[in-house]
């Protein structure tokens, strides 16, 4: 985590994958679309669904669920497509469940606790807590520039960490 | 003479006044300077290629001192020295060659457009940020001294360039012609003409500044027709605590000295009134010519220029051209959506609203594409000035003319196009026109001739560079492609005519004996070549020995939309470039043969691979081989396939959008495009799909 961020804290928009809470800072969110078809791309990451299109513009869409090995959900009407954009380029994520915007105080910003997921931890920029929620904040570029394999359980602090 | 002499024009001002203001950031300027400098120097160079074949056109003179002298005051106003020099030495020597004293020699020309190439220089040298990084110190000495040789045939002193202005300061005044025509015309007006000199304290740490204020109090109620020493010396502080001002005002003298004494540190200011009689015979000192009064047709002030230059045209940034378009593209997209609900609507009235937008949409849409188009001229502008270079180097007499340079192309191809043209004109000059002494033996004009046209044909443009010179050898582009081992013996003997011209598009050709200064630089036609090809073009060439060459590009009208063919295949929606499609047909299962685990089928004997679509893609097999299959055959340079798809759609117009950077190059895809519908459909690279 920035020290800049420490020190005023982070608004953030939280969403749900699986039955985790993860969220990014609202500085790198551009919209939240409901889901919508999205066109196949052959010979990418399987974890790349394919392409959208945003008010004429042609954006590449990632399911974080499979980003982050939990089985394929299912699209329901709570299915969202969160837009954030990346180095001037906007990128599509594929949520289960967009659910609230939360400010994080400085002091409530933990960093990734290193020691546990190891290098992981370049896909997180830190882990807020807030009565008794445990929400990992997500570093979006990391997510597509990398091809590593991750499993969401290595995002995870162990559980003894957060108690 | 009227040397370090300015003719102000109130356009100029306020630019100034921006400077004054030292808030201001020039930089938000320099690109419209840039964009207004480029324009002159072009037009200098028009000019100044014209008065080389009518030098007595008085007109072409007026006009290329008119634009020196807004570049002048341009450079000046954004402190750029080394144009302002240049432009003024130019301005000297424009002077002489319009009064007469001074006839354009070629060397004279010569001079002249070194000036402008060292101009062009400096230009590129302000975009780059570099601030008169180029050295133009021996241009402005061989402009000064052809102005000083001049001056000295005509038995009068050299003047003395930028520096020692200060002696002018006590000179009586001396007029230009033209200046005297706006005097005239002040009187004309009405107005009072005053000839003011200003002496600003001799403790004044600040007098540019004082001078400035002057100018500028002065400006508000009238017009400066000159100051002396320049403005631009003036705001340089190179000037001697005096300076003059010819000035135009309807305000009386007692009012226009009062003042000039409300500025701080004014020392002394002194007024002469000036009568029309004086016009004519105060000439003391100077070129004040009596009698006959050549009248210079049509006197303007340089800014009047720059107005109508501008009138026309407005600068928009590229981008947000781009943002225009992609928008309406975004329109047409809605349109078709909202068409087609008013089609399934019972209500006539949302269906014949659904149908009007229909019609205007598309107009909106054939009208923002046009603002993609720009006239092939700014790409042609610059070749008849190469093109006399060249033959100047090489000893030839060439003469390029020019048709349909109004010719409009996407923006983007423009943009691209000049550099092959660049090299075809070269190669022409350089191989393709003969020397006058083997023109002549030939039974041809001494002078060369090369032929630079642009047109339409159907939905290209064809850009075509013809030579009347030798042509090509046909023996000697083999011999060459053997040498090359660019072809096999075997094969040279099969080829004939275009087919042996085309080899000189082959990588690491060049048939220059020897390698000249200007073409067989080792990018040869080859890369012209790839140019064309990367803007889906075409490029054909023809030759006659003893007669000539003749290469034509032809080029898309537009790179943004294209022509394509609809398929559906696994549930999705592809296009196929109709370039690449070469005819649509339906397989019956019978018809397909296996050889060596490849299903081929085989069309007016020709055996031809199927590809189907979906497991090409994605290496899923699910089509059904036991009925019908519609097929499209493509073509990519020599190879050809059928492409199994699971329906035709038909040919549409589509808008090509790229894809994101971040999803790197995929194999087989080559863009997408949106839909009627609203939804994204990939375009297919035929080249790349196995």
């Amino acid at each position: 985590m920035s020290e800049l961020a420490k020190k005023q804290g982070l608004q953030v928009v939280v969403f749900r994958l699986s039955n985790e809470e993860f969220a990014i800072d609202i500085q790198q969110l551009r919209e939240v679309l409901k889901y919508v078809d999205i066109t196949r791309l052959p010979q990418t990451s399987h974890f790349i669904e394919g392409v959208i299109n945003l008010r004429g513009d042609v954006i590449p869409v990632i399911d974080l669920r499979k980003r982050f090995g939990i089985c394929e959900g299912t699209i329901d009407a709570r299915t969202r497509i969160i837009i954030v954009e990346i180095t001037d380029q906007l990128l599509g994520l594929v949520v289960d469940q967009v659910s609230e915007v939360l400010y994080f105080s400085g002091d409530q910003i933990q960093d990734p606790p290193k020691g546990i997921i190891g290098d992981k931890s370049r896909f997180i920029r830190g882990i807020g807590k807030k009565d008794n929620r445990l929400i990992i904040i997500l570093s979006p570029d990391m997510v597509i520039s990398s091809e590593e394999k991750v499993e969401l359980r290595e995002l995870l602090p162990e559980q003894e960490a957060v108690a | 003479m009227s040397c370090g002499s300015c003719c102000l024009s109130k356009r100029q001002w306020p630019e100034i006044q921006l400077i004054g203001g030292a808030a201001v950031d020039i930089n938000e300027y320099r690109d419209i300077f840039l964009a207004e400098s480029r324009e002159y120097l072009q037009n200098l160079n028009d000019s100044l290629l014209r008065l080389e074949k009518e030098p007595e056109n008085l007109e072409l003179i007026q006009q290329m001192f008119r634009s020196a002298h807004s570049l002048k005051g341009m450079s000046a106003t954004m402190g750029y020295d080394c144009v302002m020099k240049l432009t003024h030495e130019m301005e000297n020597l424009l002077q002489l060659l319009r009064d007469g004293s001074l006839c354009l020699s070629k060397e004279l020309a010569d001079v002249l457009f070194s000036s402008l190439d060292a101009l062009e220089a400096q230009l590129a040298s302000v975009e780059n940020g570099e601030k008169d990084a180029v050295s133009v110190l021996p241009v402005l000495e061989k402009l000064s001294a052809a102005c000083s040789s001049a001056q000295a045939a005509k038995g009068l002193p050299h003047f003395a360039g930028n520096n020692g202005e200060s002696r002018l300061a006590s000179e009586p005044f001396a007029l230009e012609e033209f200046e005297k025509v706006i005097i005239r015309e002040a009187f004309a007006l009405g107005d009072n003409v005053y000839w003011l000199e200003v002496n600003i304290s001799k403790d004044s740490l600040l007098k540019s500044v004082r001078a400035y204020m002057v100018i500028k109090a002065l400006e508000e109620h009238g017009t400066l027709l000159k100051v002396k020493p320049s403005i631009s010396e003036l705001e340089e502080d190179k000037f001697d605590h005096a300076f003059h001002v010819l000035y135009q005002t309807a305000v009386s003298e007692k009012e226009v000295v009062s003042k000039i004494y409300d500025i701080l540190e004014i020392e002394r200011v002194r007024v002469e009134k000036i009568n029309e009689s004086q016009l004519f015979t105060a000439g003391a000192g100077g070129d004040i010519v009596t009698g006959s009064f050549r009248t210079i047709p049509q006197v303007e002030t340089p800014s009047s220029t720059r107005v109508s230059l501008l009138d026309k045209t407005v600068r928009v940034d590229t981008s947000k051209l781009d943002t225009l378009i992609n928008l309406v593209g975004e329109l047409v997209i809605n349109r078709t959506r909202l068409v087609e609900l008013g089609r399934q609507s019972s209500d006539l009235g949302i269906a014949e609203a659904a149908e009007q937008l229909d019609r205007i949409t598309s107009d909106l849409q054939s009208a923002v594409m046009k603002l993609r188009m720009v006239p092939i001229k700014q790409v042609f502008d610059r070749f008849p000035r190469m093109v006399r270079d060249l033959g100047k180097d090489m000893g030839k007499n060439v003469r390029l003319e020019i048709v349909g340079d109004t010719t409009e192309l996407d923006r983007s191809i423009v943009n691209q196009i000049g550099e092959p043209l660049v090299h075809l004109l070269r190669n022409a000059v350089d191989h393709g026109i003969e020397t006058e002494e083997e023109r002549k033996k030939a039974g041809k004009s001494p002078e060369g001739h090369i032929r630079l046209e642009a047109r339409h044909e159907g939905s290209y443009v064809a850009i075509e560079v013809k030579d009347d010179g030798r042509g090509l050898n046909e023996e000697l582009i083999i011999e060459k492609a053997l040498r090359q081992k660019i072809i096999t013996r075997e094969e040279a003997e099969k080829k004939k005519g275009a087919a042996v011209y085309s080899l000189i598009f082959e990588n690491g050709f060049s048939t220059a004996e020897e390698v000249t200064d200007i073409s067989g630089r080792g990018v040869g036609m080859d890369a012209v070549k790839k140019i064309v090809e990367k803007l889906n073009g075409l490029i054909d060439i023809q030759s006659t020995p003893g007669k000539g060459t003749n290469i034509t590009i032809r080029l898309p009208l537009t790179l943004a939309i294209i022509k394509a063919l609809l398929v559906t295949a696994g549930g999705e929606t592809y296009a196929i470039p109709v370039e690449n499609v070469s005819e649509n047909l339906y397989i019956h299962a019978d018809d397909i043969h296996d050889i060596y685990r490849q299903k081929v089928i085989s069309l007016r004997n020709e055996v031809i691979p199927l590809v189907p679509l979906e497991k090409s893609l994605f290496g899923r097999d699910n089509l059904q081989w036991d009925c019908e299959v519609p097929a499209v055959i493509v073509t990519a340079g020599e190879k050809k396939a059928g492409l199994l798809v699971d329906q035709l759609l038909g040919q549409q117009e589509i808008v090509i959008k790229a894809l994101s950077s971040m999803l790197g190059k995929i194999k087989g895809i080559a863009g997408a495009t949106i839909l009627g519908n609203g939804r994204v459909a990939l375009i297919l690279n035929v080249a790349t799909l196995t």
